[in-house]
């Protein structure tokens, strides 16, 4: 039959196929569509024709989208990646880090592709290969292609550096013996300007701290001073459009210099001293109007109840959650609860004192929010204030909605048998 | 790190899934419906976090936009920043309305290998790989412009083989 005829042929376009999809009425009519579908892509597959391959992944994508089996087409895609052009590469590529299921063969056979792949003239293509290393990677491919990786750290153009930076954190996640190797060359891209490379490496370093002692010991000995000194200069630069949200600078690197200084501060005195001046300065300087600046802040909050103490700084941090108590953003005082939380263990008499706020919380309007809260309030009940909170929980149970009611009753039971 | 990024429509359709972790499809289809029996019962003006323990396993959290006829969801571990999750999300938006011109739902139905292109150049491996979107925007448009280069000298060449065949 005629491809143009026949809609169900491999010659259909994947567009056609879309639109068949889209216009069937029922389930089962669409089930009908995609197993018609189906039976022409196998055929197609047996037939063997390259020139159909990179439409039969493509079409598959989508039925795999809809939950329909697709495995008959994983070694479509080993083929596609084997092929020099670079939309067969791409859709190949795709198509492993969707389509795969956890077949170590299929993943074997890819590992002399990504290497001659991690190795190529076109960086695309290198970008493509790290990409799907980086989704896929298993342990024993991160043996094999960690040097590659490494070598990419140091490539000329900053799109491949950033990529190898975090593909790196799935090898030393899948095998943290390689840390050793990457210690190095990560350090090294803490000195970057770009920020896309800058954020990568920071992560970087905080993954490496993770998962080794070493690490973690050198990071801390040789880089605290350089990435205080980072954002210090980060939370005093001119505003730069292409990184800036709503005129805050750079929010996600700074999100990710906090996380790092904290895992650095962690149970280390010096280092955690050594920081104490810029945590205040970006906990007090920091606007807090829009969502990106209380992104800064809250992690700020989360670093300063984390690394050794410093009772200045912590009643900061409490008096920031305790603005965002009373913040009119749902979401600002969602995170403050959750943060409130952790801050409990710490300095129980601190939280206790915005008592009345967080029973307000568990009243919200927001369920998300009324859990929350109402997780809180069992956590700071204690001799002293166990009568007073349990009325008012059970004041408040006449009135709440109907869904909540078996929570609460859940948490009140357990509150009086606490 | 991000284990998921979801985008349905408010029928729950699935528009383009994401799982930065092995999960079989059958799980996957389970965790898009059960998100969006969640999504779909939320009222207007609350927050955009949800409890996601009960859906993803322990450690999880999800952020959600809704913008028209679509939900953009984001999960991920306690190791991230909600709020700057919030934020990733605005950037994703803010990227794919710049390449498609407003994006709306069918430029999504119809590119979704371009949607894994931008995707792509976003998140990484579950990592935030960049936050610029014009940075984005170039990576994406080099893909785009080498895609149809080769495109074209496949179009001539199988032109000339199906009519030499004839």
């Amino acid at each position: 039959m005629d491809p143009i005829l026949n809609p169900f042929s491999s010659g259909t376009r994947l567009r056609d196929m879309i639109r068949t999809i889209r216009a069937c009425k029922t389930a089962a009519e669409e089930r009908a569509a995609i197993r018609k579908e189906c039976a022409a892509i196998r055929d197609s597959i047996n037939e063997n024709d390259p020139d159909y391959r990179h439409r039969n992944l493509a079409k598959l994508m989508f039925i795999h989208m809809l939950g329909y089996p697709t495995h008959f087409g994983q070694m479509e895609c080993l083929k596609c990646i084997a092929s020099p052009g670079f939309p067969e590469k791409r859709i190949g590529y795709l198509g492993l880090m969707l389509l795969l299921d956890e077949r170590q063969e299929v993943l074997m056979l890819v590992t002399n592709s990504l290497k001659q792949d991690l190795n190529h003239t076109n960086q695309y293509i290198v970008g493509l290969a790290l990409c799907a290393l980086g989704n896929i990677c298993s342990a024993e491919m991160a043996r094999d292609l960690a040097p590659e990786v490494e070598r990419l750290l140091q490539f000329r153009d900053p799109n491949i550096r950033k990529k190898a930076a975090l593909c790196s954190i799935r090898i030393i996640k899948k095998v943290p013996d390689l840390a050793e190797n990457f210690l190095k060359p990560a350090t090294a891209l803490l000195r970057e300007k770009h920020h896309g490379v800058l954020i990568t490496a920071v992560q970087l370093c905080t993954d490496l701290c993770k998962v080794s002692r070493e690490a973690l010991e050198h990071i801390r000995k040789k880089c605290t001073e350089d990435l205080v000194k980072t954002l210090k200069d980060l939370a005093n630069s001119p505003y730069s459009p292409e990184y800036d949200i709503s005129g805050i600078a750079d929010p996600f690197l700074h999100i990710r210099l906090l996380k790092l200084l904290r895992v650095l501060g962690e149970g280390d005195a010096d280092a955690s001293d050594s920081m104490n001046d810029i945590l205040a300065q970006v906990g007090t300087k920091t606007e807090s109007n829009k969502v990106a600046a209380n992104a800064i802040l809250y992690e700020c909050v989360q670093t300063i109840m984390s690394i050794e103490g410093n009772s200045g700084l912590r009643v900061l941090a409490i008096s920031i959650l305790g603005k965002f108590l009373s913040n009119r953003d749902n979401n600002i005082r969602y995170v403050a609860l959750n943060m409130l939380m952790k801050a409990v263990t710490a300095d129980p008499q601190a939280v206790l004192r915005y008592r009345a706020t967080i029973l307000e919380c568990v009243k919200d309007a927001d369920a998300s929010i009324r859990k929350r809260a109402l997780e809180l309030v069992y956590v700071l009940v204690n001799e002293t204030n166990v009568k007073p909170l349990t009325k008012e929980l059970v004041s408040y149970l006449e009135t709440c909605d109907q869904d909540f009611k078996g929570d609460l009753t859940a948490k009140i039971c357990s509150i009086v048998s606490k | 790190m991000i284990r998921s990024v979801l985008v349905m429509n408010t029928q729950g359709k699935p528009r383009l899934t994401k799982f930065y972790e092995f999960w079989p499809v059958e799980k996957q289809q389970e965790a898009i419906r059960n998100v969006f029996s969640v999504l779909c019962s939320r009222a207007e003006h609350v927050s955009n976090f949800v409890d996601a323990e009960s859906i993803f396993g322990p450690d999880s959290r999800l952020v959600y936009k809704h913008f028209a006829t679509l939900y953009f969801v984001f999960v991920f571990d306690s190791s991230e920043n909600e709020l700057a999750m919030l934020d990733l999300i605005q950037v994703f938006v803010e990227t794919l309305d710049k390449c498609f011109r407003n994006v709306c739902e069918l430029d999504i139905v119809f590119n979704y290998s371009k949607m894994h292109a931008i995707l792509d150049e976003i998140i990484f491996g579950g990592q935030v790989l960049e936050t610029s979107s014009t940075e984005i925007m170039k990576a994406v448009e080099e893909i785009t412009k080498l895609e149809a280069q080769s495109n074209a000298i496949n179009l001539v060449s199988k032109s000339v083989s199906n009519w030499r065949s004839r």
